[in-house]
């Protein structure tokens, strides 16, 4: 019983059926429950997924408003690369299927993490993007940008996301967020 | 008929319940406790960064990955600590190491590799979308340990004061050999299931993105498709060599060509080791000890 569970879990990694979907969720409390539930595992190195493609995130910050400093790049070599492309997956993932809530909650994590680095308001972050490496060698600048936003401040010290795209409407609709510094 | 059913349970009882020396899980419990180790070591020195207060995965974040509270998701089973915690990374990678050299060192008998499982766990359930590709198999490695951690001592030759046999060092050994037999078929039917693992270019591919440690030019290039190949065919002569026993030393040999291809073609040394520490249940470093156990718990049965 337990051996078949692994091997349906391993076997669901990426694609499932609706009936292995089922047993899934009624195998759950065991594993999840005792971790031996996995998804997503790049377990076959390499990928045509876009989502595996090298992507980076940039910001604009107060004190450099016209230049886009990388933060965060999966195609550069370092000792975190894995857990970086790992980390880039669902938010690439969420740019792409557009879901505004998820990509709001993933930048606004890094966005606290970042500033809770400055040591003075000139690095106080004023847009931020998600970009895809491959495509930007080789494409224009605007086709490798998987999402661009810029920070709305709040009185009460939070802030949300205006997109690129809402710039150009009347009444610009700003991605709510749950986080605040 | 009914004699074939019986023959089919004998062979089952056999493979499963025949009680096996302690000793025999003492190089898989060395090597498992030394790499949860060296991945708690990365935990406190990183995971803060990654999944601390301010890390770049706060628990908000993390929360909505799961799918918290969605149905059907299971985010309802998941208790880590840390969503409620977020300073003690720290503590539970300290914790972590702690149990894992007590695994090593065979101290705390269940306890040591229970805490470690527990404190991997922790992180496992905390940020799932950052597992990386090693992680499930420790874990599950430390999860099996816990059934029975074999002999508890550093030594991996077996003695003269050497344990009674028990039954559970045999379960875990082949539930650890059955994991790492459906980890490979899954491995390789994932990498079958994409073009660029059977036209040769998945090799050269990771060469070109420096990911492991072999650095070729462009003339170098049937270097990847031959690496290619090797990583498909390694790992078919491991499953084999894993159920077929005429085959058993051709397939150690070729898991270690696989381990190599992970560290040329990946570079992922946690992943090689990982491999490397379950693959002792199957093909201990010490073959002939085993032999041996094997033929002195048959001289004491008799």
């Amino acid at each position: 019983m337990h051996l078949g569970a692994i091997g349906l879990t391993y076997a669901t990694n990426w694609r499932r059926s609706a009936l292995q979907d089922r047993v899934l969720v009624w195998l759950q409390p065991y594993l999840i429950g005792v971790n031996w539930y996995q998804e997503m595992l790049p377990i076959e190195w390499i990928s045509d997924s876009n989502s595996t493609k090298k992507v980076r995130v940039s910001i604009q910050t107060a004190s450099i408003p016209n230049e886009w400093q990388t933060v965060l790049d999966s195609s550069r070599n370092s000792p975190t690369r894995t857990r970086s492309e790992r980390f880039m997956y669902p938010l690439v993932e969420l740019a792409r299927s557009e879901d505004g809530q998820g990509i709001t909650n993933m930048l606004a994590s890094i966005v606290l993490h970042l500033e809770g680095e400055k040591t003075n308001d000139s690095e106080t972050i004023l847009r931020i993007r998600l970009e895809n490496v491959s495509m930007a060698a080789s494409e224009s600048d605007t086709e490798s940008v998987l999402y661009e936003a810029s920070l709305a401040r709040f009185p009460s010290s939070e802030f949300g996301f205006v997109p690129e795209i809402e710039k150009h409407r009347s009444v610009p609709a700003i991605e709510s967020t749950r986080n605040s510094p | 008929m009914i004699s074939s059913w019986d023959e089919t349970a004998k062979g089952w009882n056999t493979v499963w319940f025949t009680p096996r020396a302690p000793e025999a899980l003492s190089e898989t419990r060395i090597a498992t406790g030394t790499i949860a180790a060296v991945h708690f070591i990365g935990l406190l020195i990183q995971g803060t960064e990654w999944i601390g207060p301010h890390g770049w995965l706060n628990v908000d974040a993390g929360k909505y990955l799961i799918g918290d509270a969605v149905e059907g998701t299971g985010s309802f089973y998941r208790w880590s600590i840390l969503y409620w915690f977020p300073n003690a990374v720290q503590t539970v990678a300290a914790i972590g190491l702690v149990a894992s050299l007590t695994t090593v060192a065979g101290i705390g008998a269940r306890l040591s590799p229970f805490l470690a499982w527990l404190c991997m766990s922790t992180f496992q359930h905390r940020a799932p979308m950052l597992t990386l590709i090693h992680e499930p198999l420790i874990v599950a490695l430390l999860a099996y340990l816990t059934i029975d951690p074999g002999r508890l001592s550093w030594t991996v030759r077996p003695g003269l004061a050497s344990g009674q046999a028990r039954i559970g060092v045999n379960v875990v050994l082949q539930l650890i050999r059955c994991h790492l037999w459906i980890w490979i078929a899954f491995s390789l039917s994932s990498m079958l299931a994409n073009t660029v693992w059977w036209n040769g270019e998945a090799g050269w591919f990771l060469i070109q993105q420096s990911r492991g440690w072999l650095r070729l030019g462009d003339d170098w290039q049937w270097i990847g498709q031959f690496l290619t190949h090797l990583v498909i065919a390694s790992q078919t002569v491991v499953l084999l060599g894993m159920i077929q026993s005429a085959c058993t030393l051709l397939g150690k040999w070729c898991l270690y060509l696989f381990i190599l291809t992970v560290l040329l073609l990946i570079g992922d040394w946690m992943y090689a080791s990982v491999l490397f520490a379950a693959s002792l249940a199957a093909w201990p470093v010490h073959l002939s000890d085993r032999t041996s156990l094997s033929k002195q718990h048959n001289v004491s049965t008799q």
